[in-house]
Parts: C-alpha cells; structure tokens; sequence
C-alpha cells in the first residue's frame, strides 16, 4: 500500500504509530542528533543524517540479569535509514536465538526513509542502499509532501489508519550514490592472506589506539562480555551481560593466555571478522558502509582508505 | 572479614568519596568489620586486616614505617586512587628536577611495597571500590575495566572532543568513570592512569597539532613512571 501525505498528517501518523509502540526516533541532544525515545514527531524525526549510534544500541542493551525472563517489548525505530535497516537484517540472522534480543526486536516497527550521504558514507558497495527491510518507507517529495510504502502487514495496518490518498503507483528515489568504491569481489582473499600485508596492518596498527570507539557505534559490531557479580546490597550473585569489543586486551584472554596479544592481532581481527568470517558464516559483510567508525575514530583511521589499500596491494600482488 | 582504611600523603578526596553517600558505603558493612578507619571512627586498631584500603604517597619516614606496617598486618592491600597507584598530582615532582631541589622522589605505594590490586581515578569511582571489596570477600578475581575511555564516551553519545582539537587524554586512559569528563564537555585528563595496552606514541602525535612539547608532557605526567621514559627520551620517530 503507497499513500501521499502532508507533513501534518504525518506528524499524526507518528501518533498513531506512538499510541502503540515505544517510538525511538532522531532527537537534538546537546547539538547532535541520536536515537531517543519520543512521544512527538519533530523536524528531527525524519533527519536526513545519521544518528551517531546505529538501532543496536536499544536492540541490545547491556543485560543486568541473564537468568531473568526478558520483557516482551513493543518498540518502533521511526526514521532510520537503509544502512541500518540492513544491519538490522543481519543481526536478525545472528541474534536468532537470543532471547533478550527476540523480546525487544520480534513485535518491533521499522519504519524508514531516506538521507543526505555524507563523505563518509559507503552504503552501495554492499547493496545497503536497497528499498528493503522496513515495515514502512517515509519518502520526501520535492513538493513538501511524503509518499508513504507500507510493505508488511503491521505497516499496512497502521497506513490504513492514516488519512491521506492512496497511490496505484509510486517509485523510490535512489538513494544518493557517494564517491567511494570498493572493489568487493577480491576484498575477502586480501583480508584473509594477512601475512602477505603484515606490514600494511602493522602500519594501521601502530597508528591505532585500540580503543574501540569504531566498535562502539558501528551497528555491525555485538561484541560482549559475561560477568558475574556480587551485588554489595543484597549479596546475591547474579550474571550479566555487558558492552565488549575485540580491542580490548582482555577480550580475547582465556586462561590467562592472550590469543590476540598485540594491537595489531585485534585489528586484524575486526576487519577479519567482518569481511572474511562474515560472509563465511553469516553470508554477508559485517559492514553496511554507514561510515560511523570514519567518524567515531579518535585517531583518524579511515575504513574506507583502509580497505581500498588492501584491495590495490592484493592486486599489484597477485597479477 | 576485616579491614582498614587508611590515608597517606594526599588530598584524602578518595576516602571521602567511600563516604561520599554513606547508604551506599554501609552496604560494605555487611560483609567487613572496619577495625581501623581513622577519617570516620575514633577506636582504630593496628591489625591484622584481612584486606586494606591505602591512599596517598608515603612521604615521610613515619609514612614509610606506616605502609610497611600496614603490609605486614594485611592479607590484601589495595591502593586506593591514583597517589597511591602511580604517584598523583605530588608525583609530577618528579618531572621537575631543576625546579624542585633537593627533594627526594615521589614513590607510589607499589614501588615501597607489594600490592594486590589497584583502584585507580582521582577520586576513584566509588561504585568500583564497593565491588572491589565485595569481589575480594566472595573470594573472587576483582573485575576492572581495561578499556580507554573513549569507548564509554563514544557509547554516551557525545561529541568527540580530540577531533574538535581538543587535548584529550581518552583514548589511553583507563575507563571505568563512565567518561564523566568527556560527557560533560571536558577534555580527559587521564586520572584513571594509562590502560594495559596504550598508544602513547600516536597521542603525542596527535596532540603535537594543538599542544607545545612542553605542555604535552605536563599533560602525560599524570601517568607517572609510566611515562618516564617517554617525556624523557623523546620520540621514537
Ligand atoms: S550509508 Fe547509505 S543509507 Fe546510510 S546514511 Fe549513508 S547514504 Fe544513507
Ligand atoms: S576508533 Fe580508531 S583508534 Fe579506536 S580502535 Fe577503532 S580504528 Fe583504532
Ligand atoms: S565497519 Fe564502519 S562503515 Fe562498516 S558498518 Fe561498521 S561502522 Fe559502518
Ligand atoms: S572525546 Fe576523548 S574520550 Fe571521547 S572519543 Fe574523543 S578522544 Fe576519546
Ligand atoms: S574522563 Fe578521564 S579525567 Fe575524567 S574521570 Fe574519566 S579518566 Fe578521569
């Protein structure tokens, strides 16, 4: 179902859409713009930049108690863009089984539009800038006026409620392409053959602080820790689950033993893990190319030069 | 089990800040029996202490005498807040040979004695000093947290300050305060002390775009010995 609405009516649908999920839309907060629970649609609510921090920071929140029963939860991302739709759909696949995961992502809304790509983005190179996924798409139109896709049977439901004419027809405007290309089609060998690169890596690493800011905002990036804990008023024992990222030194210690010693080995092992181990056993690329880790490094890094060097050295090295 | 709180030379800000919300601090009554707290009870006694809490730098021979006491009668002696884990504010004496004449070097409570573990930060964070304890009384390997502060600062959604030019010392310093500063707009000074792997060569040349030589290593010297070699040898490139 397509319907043409105005920007009041609108502004009524996230109402509708308010009345019955909790809705998490882009919100100003101090000068940026993230992702917040909110009761009102606002000029913010359908921001066409990106959110510093993906969905995955409300779909998996830090678990106080393991053993609880997760709370059934009817959430709905109002706004987001295609790149995090995707990310949604592959941490669908990977989260399966989670039941935390499940209570708050099962009954969820997502409902999309569309964006202004900045430098950093990259989002076609791994098709993350498809028309798919969302319950609904909110696209703007020239004329001040948005045409609204429903795609899934909750979308429409909610559509239909929403005043506005309906459309026999209607088409979505391509995302605006960015400059940046990478070539995907050689990018898993050239990850993979780290000791052919060992000094290209060593150079990224040495110019690396590990600290995880990337994995923190990356939406591809679900890494935790489970930690048992005494807590110091009651003194019962409870096991929680908390924000970790492969970066940090004791993330990959076992036993005392550190599988990943140096930074260079954790470096490695982000890109290895997203674009070698991904499409190995997800069948797809840990990375939607959102470019959040571009804008997130402290030192400057840049994924996207990072990763097109790989690609020039494997191919002076191969051919 | 048993313990004593005690306070070398420094501000005494971490002790109070174990005091700081006293409903929170008694929960720690509930499995220690405080036998020697001299900030907070008049009846204090020698030992012997299952587990110790010591702040501050020994600086004089009383100090000296004191600490080495204090390490005899404890199972456990945990240095409480960065004087006593690397040296604090009265340790960047140590950098200023040509100033400071004749005095004799700051030692953090680790180089006079064996430590067991280390509650960094100035002030330590108390939450953390409550769970220390608590772990130790269950007889569990207390947990901290061994990532830089740019990952709790890049998860509270702020702006990154070292990008905008700012001085941030974030990205080598341990987290764990939840990056209180950097939240509420301030640059990290780096009190929690430097995380187990860290990049100081990257964040010197970072910081060589906004800062002098000079006032780079007064920012570092907060790391104490840890950054000796650096401010003193230079860089390697
Ligand atoms: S990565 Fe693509 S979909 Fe995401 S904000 Fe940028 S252009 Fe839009
Ligand atoms: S954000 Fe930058 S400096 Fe920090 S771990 Fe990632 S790539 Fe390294
Ligand atoms: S790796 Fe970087 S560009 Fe790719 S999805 Fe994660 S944050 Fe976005
Ligand atoms: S403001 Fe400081 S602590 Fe925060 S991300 Fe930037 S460098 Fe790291
Ligand atoms: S942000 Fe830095 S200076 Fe501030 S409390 Fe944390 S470690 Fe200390």
């Amino acid at each position: 179902m397509v319907k043409r609405l105005s920007l009041d009516n609108i502004s009524k649908f996230y109402a509708l859409v308010a009345a019955e999920y909790t809705v998490y839309s882009p919100s100003q907060k101090g000068g940026l713009v993230s992702l917040e629970p909110k009761k009102y649609f606002d000029r913010y609510s359908l921001f066409k930049f990106q959110t510093i921090m993906p969905p995955k920071k409300v779909l998996l929140e830090n678990v106080y108690d393991l053993e609880s029963n997760p709370k059934e939860q009817k959430l709905a991302f109002f706004g987001i863009h295609l790149c995090d739709v995707k990310a949604i759909a592959t941490m669908d696949r990977i989260f399966a089984k989670d039941p935390f995961y499940r209570a708050k992502r099962d009954d969820s809304l997502i409902v999309a539009t569309g964006c202004q790509p900045t430098e950093s983005c990259f989002c076609h190179v791994f098709g993350a800038n498809k028309h798919q996924g969302f319950d609904l798409f909110i696209q703007e139109e020239h004329d001040g006026m948005f045409t609204v896709f429903a795609k899934s049977a909750k979308g429409v439901e909610l559509l239909q409620k929403s005043k506005g004419k309906i459309l026999m027809s209607a088409s979505y405007q391509p995302i605006g392409q960015n400059q940046n290309e990478i070539d995907l089609s050689e990018l898993t060998d050239a990850v993979e053959n780290r000791r052919l690169f060992e000094q290209h890596w060593q150079g990224i690493a040495n110019n690396c602080f590990g600290c995880g800011a990337c994995t923190a905002v990356c939406p591809l990036c679900f890494c935790f820790d489970t930690i048992d804990r005494t807590d110091p008023e009651g003194g019962n024992c409870h096991r929680s689950r908390t924000d970790d990222a492969c970066f940090f030194a004791n993330f990959s210690k076992i036993s005392n033993h550190d599988f990943r010693p140096e930074n260079v080995d954790r470096l490695y092992n982000w890109y290895h893990h997203k674009f070698v181990r991904g499409p190995k056993e997800n069948g797809d690329f840990l990375c939607v190319g959102c470019g959040r880790c571009i804008t997130a490094c402290p030192a400057n890094l840049n994924i996207i030069r990072i990763l097109s060097a790989i690609d020039n050295v494997f191919d002076r090295a191969t051919n | 089990m048993t313990l004593g709180i005690f306070s070398l030379t420094c501000c005494e800000g971490c002790q109070f800040e174990l005091l700081n919300f006293y409903d929170d601090f008694a929960h720690v009554l509930n499995f220690y029996d405080i036998l020697n707290f001299s900030l907070a009870q008049e009846e204090n006694l020698p030992g012997p202490f299952d587990v110790a809490l010591v702040e501050g730098t020994p600086e004089t021979r009383e100090e000296l005498k004191l600490l080495k006491g204090i390490r005899k009668q404890s199972k456990i002696l945990v240095t409480l807040g960065t004087c006593a884990h690397l040296g604090g504010i009265q340790a960047q004496r140590n950098f200023k040979e040509s100033e400071v004449k004749g005095k004799r070097k700051v030692l953090p409570v680790s180089k006079v004695v064996d430590i067991d573990y280390a509650i960094t930060g100035c002030p330590i964070n108390r939450e953390e000093a409550y769970q220390t304890l608590v772990d130790i009384y269950h007889g569990r390997e207390p947990y901290q947290i061994n990532y830089p502060v740019c990952f709790e600062c890049r998860h509270n959604q702020v702006k990154c300050l070292l990008k905008e030019g700012k001085p941030c010392l974030g990205s080598i310093t341990r987290g764990g305060c939840n990056a209180i500063c950097t939240t509420n707009g301030f640059v990290c000074l780096g009190c929690r002390g430097p995380v187990e792997q860290t990049n100081l060569y990257k964040i010197k040349e970072m910081l060589k775009k906004y800062l002098t030589d000079k006032e780079i290593n007064q920012r570092l010297e907060i790391y104490g010995e840890f950054v000796d070699n650096i401010i003193k040898e230079g860089d390697r490139h």
